[in-house]
C-alpha cells in the first residue's frame, strides 16, 4: 500500500536508494547503503531513515508542527540517552525535521529467521543459554531508561534489537516514537506493564521466567536507589490490578 | 590530501575540505574576512575545535540542508557551516569559538562550490603547511577539553563523542 | 410535577443500590475458541496452559475491577494475536453462530421495539429480521424510526432531571407513533429492548419504567442493551462493513473499538471528557443555539473559518485528552468576546484589531480534535491489521470528520462507513436491532434486572450474536 509515500519519501533523499522495510501508523522505516554526508568505506554498512510522511487529513499547519515537533522528540530523545550508563540506543546521523526524517545508525544484523531482534532471537530456540542474562540486561537497561526520567511508550520485543558484543549478545532499545520525558511513578509502572503484556502474548510459553529475568534486571539497574524502584513496583502491582483502563461514565 | 565531496542529497555543491598547520597570518585572514574581502569567501575553522571528519561534514550537511531548505541563518553558505558546529543558536559565540582566531595555528578550510560552473578558488590566501585530512591528523591537532566543553559533553570514548556532537549539531535551535 | 420530580430523587439511591445488587459483570466464560488457540500455537508448540491459569485465577475474584482487568488482558492478548496473523485475517475458524435456535415455530420474522433515551434524545425504533443470518440478502427491516431531542436555550446545557421529565413527558406518545408507522401490532412484537446503559441515570431510568411497564401491559420479555454495542451493530448492520474498526464518538464516548473473540475491546478512548461534550461545552461559551444540535452549528460555523489557530494536540497512545484543548479554546473566546487586546493570539498587537474570528475558533477546534480522533483510529487500524473504519456516534455525522477519515482511509487503501444522522443520533432503531440480536440468542431479563447503568463500558458485554 501507499506507494506514493514512498515516493514522497524518495522526493526528500534525492539519490539515496532506499528500501522500506516497515509501515507503521506513523513512520516508514527504510534502508539505505548509502550514508547521507560519509564516505561509504565499509561495504554492506546500512543505515536507517525514518519518515513520517505528512497526513493529508490535517490541517497543513498542524501537520507541519506536528511531524516536526515528533521528529524533534524523538531525536532529542535519543540524543540524552546516547552514551549514557548502561544504556545503548542508535547514533543519530542526521536530521531533517521539516520533512520529518530521521537518519540513524543501524542495529542488529540478520539471524537464522530474520533480524537479531529480541522477538526473533526469543524465538529461536525454547531455551538458549543467554536468554536470562540477556533478559535480564534489558530489565537493567530499562531501570536506567527510568531513572533518567524517561519512558519508551511501546516496550515489546521487537524493539529491543540485539547486536554482537565480541561473541556475546548485547540489547540496544530502538523506536522511541512514542517516548516521552516523564518522571512520574504511573507513566514507568505503565511502561512495564505493556512490556509484560508484549511479553505474555508474544512468548506465551515462557513469559513468566522471562519477565521474572526482566524484572530481577530491572530492580538490579536501579543500584542503590531501591525506594525509588518499590515506589514503580508498587504502582506497577497496581496497574496490572486494575488493567490500563480505567472505568468511564457513559 | 585535501577531500573533494559530493553529499549525494545536495549534488549541485561540491565541498572542498583542506587542512593546514603552521598557519602564520591568522589575524590577517580575520580582517579581511570581517572585511568582507571575496578573496576570503571560505570557512575558516580553528581546528583545535574539530575532533573527527564526521564533525565536520555534519556541519556541512546541516548548513546545505538549511540553504537548501531557505532556513540560513547567517550571511554565506561559509559562514553557516561554522555556525552549524555550533550546539547553540548564538552565532557571534558560534564563531569566535569555532571560527579562526587571531593566534590560530591550525586551520580547517572549506570551500563549497557550484558543481556546474567549477569556479576555481585560491588558496594562497593562507599561509601554512597543508596536511592530510584523515581523522588521524584531526585528532593530533583536537584539543579535547576544549571541545568537550563546547559541547558540554563527557564522554571518554572518542567514537561516542563524535557521534554525540554529530547529535549536538543536527538537532541545534530545533 | 413537583411530586415526579420528587419520586425521581427518591428513586436514585435505590437503583445505586440495586446496581449494587445486580450490576455486576457478566459471569466468565472462557472466549478460548479456536481462533485463539491458534495464534497462540502458531506462536509456540508448547502447551498454551500459562495464559489459561492466569485467566481463570483473575475470573474466580467477583471483584469488580478484576473482571476489567480481565478485559485488557484477553484485549491485549487479542491485539497481538491479531497483530501477528500473517494473512491480514482476524476470523480465525469461522464456526457459523446459530441465530435461530429459539425461534417460534412457523414464524418467520423476528420483530422488535427499542426504547433510547440515555441522553437528551428520546427514541423509539422497530425493527424486523427474518429467519436466518444478516448478510447483504437478507438484512434488517426498518419499520419505524422516531425520535424527540429536548432542546436547551444557547448556553445551557441540558440536566438529568429536566431531561428525564422531557422524555417522560414523550415516551408514550413516540412509542404510539412508532407503532402506527411501522404499521404493527403488538401481537407482532416479540421483545421490548430498553438501553440499559452507559448514559445519565434520570432519563435512563425515565424510560427504562416506561419498558417495563410496557413489558407488563403486553407480556413481553425485556432486552437491556448497551448503547455502544446498538450504535457499532445498526451501524455495521446499516453500512454492511463486516469487521471494521469502529470509533464511536457522542457526547458522553470517544472510543476506539475493535472486535475480537466475542467482545468489542476499546483500543484508545478518551481520558477526560467525551468529544461531543467538548463540542457541546465549547458551543454553550459561545451562546450558540442547541437547535438542531449545539456541534451542528460549530460545524456550520467552521465551515467559514479559515485560519487555523494552535491548540495543544494531547494524544497519549491510542488514548486522548480533550480537556486542556476545551480550557484553552474557552479562554480565547473569552477573551475575544471581553476584548481583551493583551491576547496576542486573538488581537493584532499593532492595530489592536481581532484577527480571529469565532467562525476560525471552531474551525481550530475541529481540526484539532478531529486529527486526534482520525491518529487514533489509524494506529487502531495499524494494530489489528484492518482497512475499514465505521464511524458511529452523533458526532460521526460531522461531514469534517469524515472527510479527514476518508483521506486517511484512503492513504491506506481501505474503506470508510458512516451512516447518517437517522442512525448516526442516538435513536431507538440500534437499541431494537442489537436487542433482537441479543433476545434471538437467547437471552432474557428478569423483570428484577432489568435495571439501568451510567457506567456500563463496551467490553463487558459478550457479543454471543458473533463468531
Amino acid at each position: 500500500m501507499s506507494d506514493h509515500l514512498v515516493e514522497l519519501a524518495k522526493s526528500h533523499l534525492t539519490n539515496i536508494p532506499v528500501s522500506l522495510i516497515s509501515q507503521g501508523a506513523e513512520s516508514l522505516i527504510f534502508t539505505t547503503t548509502t550514508h547521507p554526508y560519509m564516505e561509504t568505506s565499509d561495504e554492506g554498512q546500512q543505515y536507517i531513515v525514518k519518515f513520517r510522511p505528512p497526513k493529508k487529513y490535517r490541517h497543513p499547519q498542524l501537520d507541519a508542527q506536528l511531524t516536526k515537533r515528533r521528529t524533534l522528540a524523538e531525536a532529542r530523545l535519543l540524543q540524552r540517552l546516547y552514551g549514557a550508563d548502561g544504556i545503548s540506543v542508535p547514533s543519530i546521523i542526521a536530521v531533517d525535521a521539516r520533512n520529518g526524517i530521521l537518519w540513524l545508525e543501524y542495529i542488529g544484523q540478520q539471524i537464522e529467521n530474520g533480524v537479531s531482534s529480541l522477538k526473533n532471537y526469543l524465538w529461536l530456540e525454547d531455551s538458549k543459554a543467554d536468554y536470562e542474562s540477556l533478559l535480564r540486561a534489558v530489565g537493567d537497561m530499562i531501570a536506567r531508561l527510568h531513572q533518567m526520567g524517561i519512558v519508551h511508550g511501546d516496550l515489546t520485543t521487537s524493539n529491543v534489537m540485539l547486536q554482537k558484543h565480541g561473541s556475546q549478545w548485547a540489547p540496544c532499545l530502538i523506536d522511541f516514537g512514542l517516548g516521552f520525558t516523564s518522571d512520574l511513578v504511573e507513566d514507568k509502572a505503565v511502561d512495564l506493564y505493556v512490556l509484560e503484556r508484549a511479553i505474555l502474548s508474544t512468548h506465551p510459553v515462557h513469559s513468566d521466567n522471562y519477565n521474572s529475568w526482566l524484572m530481577e534486571g530491572y530492580k538490579k539497574g536501579y543500584g542503590k536507589d531501591q525506594g525509588k524502584f518499590k515506589q514503580v513496583m508498587k504502582r506497577y502491582e497496581d496497574v496490572r490490578m486494575r488493567g490500563r483502563k480505567r472505568s468511564m461514565l457513559g | 590530501m585535501s577531500i573533494k565531496t559530493v553529499l549525494p542529497q545536495f549534488p549541485q555543491f561540491t565541498v572542498h575540505l583542506f587542512k593546514f598547520k603552521n598557519v602564520t597570518n591568522s589575524k590577517e585572514i580575520k580582517q579581511n574576512l570581517i572585511k568582507g574581502d571575496k578573496r576570503y569567501d571560505f570557512s575558516f575553522i580553528n581546528a583545535q575545535t574539530v575532533l573527527s571528519e564526521e564533525q565536520l561534514l555534519s556541519a556541512v550537511y546541516r548548513a546545505l540542508l538549511d540553504h537548501t531548505q531557505d532556513k540560513i541563518r547567517t550571511k554565506t553558505i561559509h559562514s553557516e557551516v561554522i555556525f552549524s558546529l555550533s550546539p547553540t543558536q548564538n552565532i557571534m559565540d558560534a564563531l569566535r569559538r569555532f571560527g579562526i582566531q587571531d593566534d590560530s595555528t591550525d586551520l580547517i578550510v572549506i570551500k563549497i562550490v557550484d558543481s556546474n560552473s567549477q569556479e576555481e578558488f585560491d588558496l594562497s590566501v593562507v599561509e601554512g603547511e597543508e596536511v592530510d585530512i584523515t581523522d588521524e591528523d584531526l585528532k593530533s591537532s583536537a584539543i579535547l577539553k576544549t571541545i568537550k566543553k563546547n559541547y558540554k559533553l563527557k564522554s571518554e570514548d572518542l567514537t561516542v563523542l563524535s557521534h554525540q556532537i554529530v547529535a549536538a549539531i543536527q538537532l541545534r535551535g530545533l | 410535577m413537583s411530586s415526579t420530580r420528587h419520586q425521581d430523587t427518591k428513586e436514585l439511591p435505590s437503583y445505586e443500590e440495586a446496581l449494587q445488587e445486580h450490576e455486576r459483570p457478566p459471569p466468565y466464560t472462557p472466549p478460548l475458541t479456536g481462533s485463539i488457540m491458534a495464534s497462540i500455537t502458531r506462536l509456540s508448540r508448547d502447551d498454551p496452559d500459562p495464559i489459561y491459569e492466569d485467566l481463570n485465577n483473575v475470573v474466580d475474584s467477583t471483584d469488580f475491577a478484576d473482571v476489567d482487568h480481565y478485559n485488557y488482558d484477553v484485549l491485549s492478548n487479542a491485539v497481538r494475536d491479531v497483530s501477528l496473523d500473517t494473512d491480514g485475517s482476524s476470523k480465525g475458524i469461522v464456526t457459523m453462530v446459530n441465530l435461530d435456535q429459539y425461534a417460534k415455530p412457523g414464524k418467520h420474522t423476528y420483530t422488535a421495539i427499542g426504547l433510547e433515551g440515555s441522553a437528551n434524545k428520546l427514541g423509539v425504533g422497530i425493527i424486523r429480521h427474518n429467519l436466518g443470518p444478516l448478510s447483504q440478502e437478507n438484512r434488517a427491516q426498518v419499520l419505524s424510526n422516531v425520535r424527540d431531542t429536548y432542546i436547551t436555550p444557547p448556553g445551557e446545557g441540558f440536566l438529568p432531571r429536566d431531561t428525564a421529565r422531557h422524555h417522560r413527558n414523550w415516551v408514550v406518545r413516540l412509542i404510539k407513533r412508532s407503532m402506527e408507522e411501522a404499521g404493527v401490532s403488538r401481537e407482532e412484537l416479540d421483545c421490548i429492548c430498553f438501553t440499559k446503559g452507559p448514559g445519565m441515570g434520570a432519563p435512563l431510568q425515565s424510560v427504562v419504567i416506561a419498558a417495563r411497564a410496557l413489558s407488563q401491559l403486553w407480556d413481553l420479555p425485556l432486552i437491556g442493551v448497551n448503547h455502544c454495542i446498538g450504535h457499532i451493530e445498526m451501524g455495521r448492520e446499516i453500512t454492511g462493513a463486516d469487521n471494521p474498526v469502529v470509533l464511536y464518538v457522542s457526547g458522553g464516548n470517544t472510543q476506539v473499538i475493535a472486535y475480537s473473540n466475542q467482545r468489542y475491546r476499546i483500543f484508545g478512548e478518551t481520558l477526560d471528557i467525551a468529544i461531543g461534550n467538548c463540542l457541546d461545552r465549547f458551543a454553550r461559551t459561545l451562546k450558540i443555539p442547541n437547535y438542531p444540535s449545539p456541534g451542528y452549528n460549530i460545524e456550520q460555523l467552521a465551515k467559514k473559518g479559515s485560519n487555523y489557530i494552535e491548540l495543544p494536540y494531547t494524544v497519549k497512545g491510542m488514548d486522548l485528552s480533550m480537556s486542556g484543548i476545551l480550557a484553552y479554546i474557552d479562554q480565547l473566546a473569552n477573551d475575544l468576546f471581553k476584548g481583551n487586546t493583551s491576547n496576542k493570539v486573538i488581537f493584532n498587537q499593532e492595530t489592536k484589531e481581532a484577527q480571529i474570528t469565532v467562525e476560525d475558533l471552531c474551525f481550530s477546534l475541529q481540526e484539532t480534535l478531529f486529527a486526534m480522533l482520525v491518529e487514533i483510529t489509524e494506529r487502531a487500524m495499524a494494530h489489528v491489521n484492518t482497512n475499514q473504519v465505521l464511524i458511529v456516534g452523533g458526532v460521526g455525522c460531522n461531514e469534517r470528520l469524515q472527510k479527514m477519515m476518508e483521506d486517511m482511509v484512503l492513504d491506506r487503501k481501505g474503506s470508510i462507513y458512516a451512516t447518517d444522522e437517522r442512525f448516526c443520533i442516538d435513536n431507538g432503531i440500534m437499541i431494537a436491532h442489537a436487542g433482537l440480536l441479543e433476545f434471538r440468542m437467547g437471552k432474557r431479563f428478569e423483570l428484577k434486572d432489568t435495571v439501568c447503568t451510567q457506567k456500563f463500558r463496551t467490553d463487558e458485554v459478550l457479543v454471543s450474536w458473533r463468531d
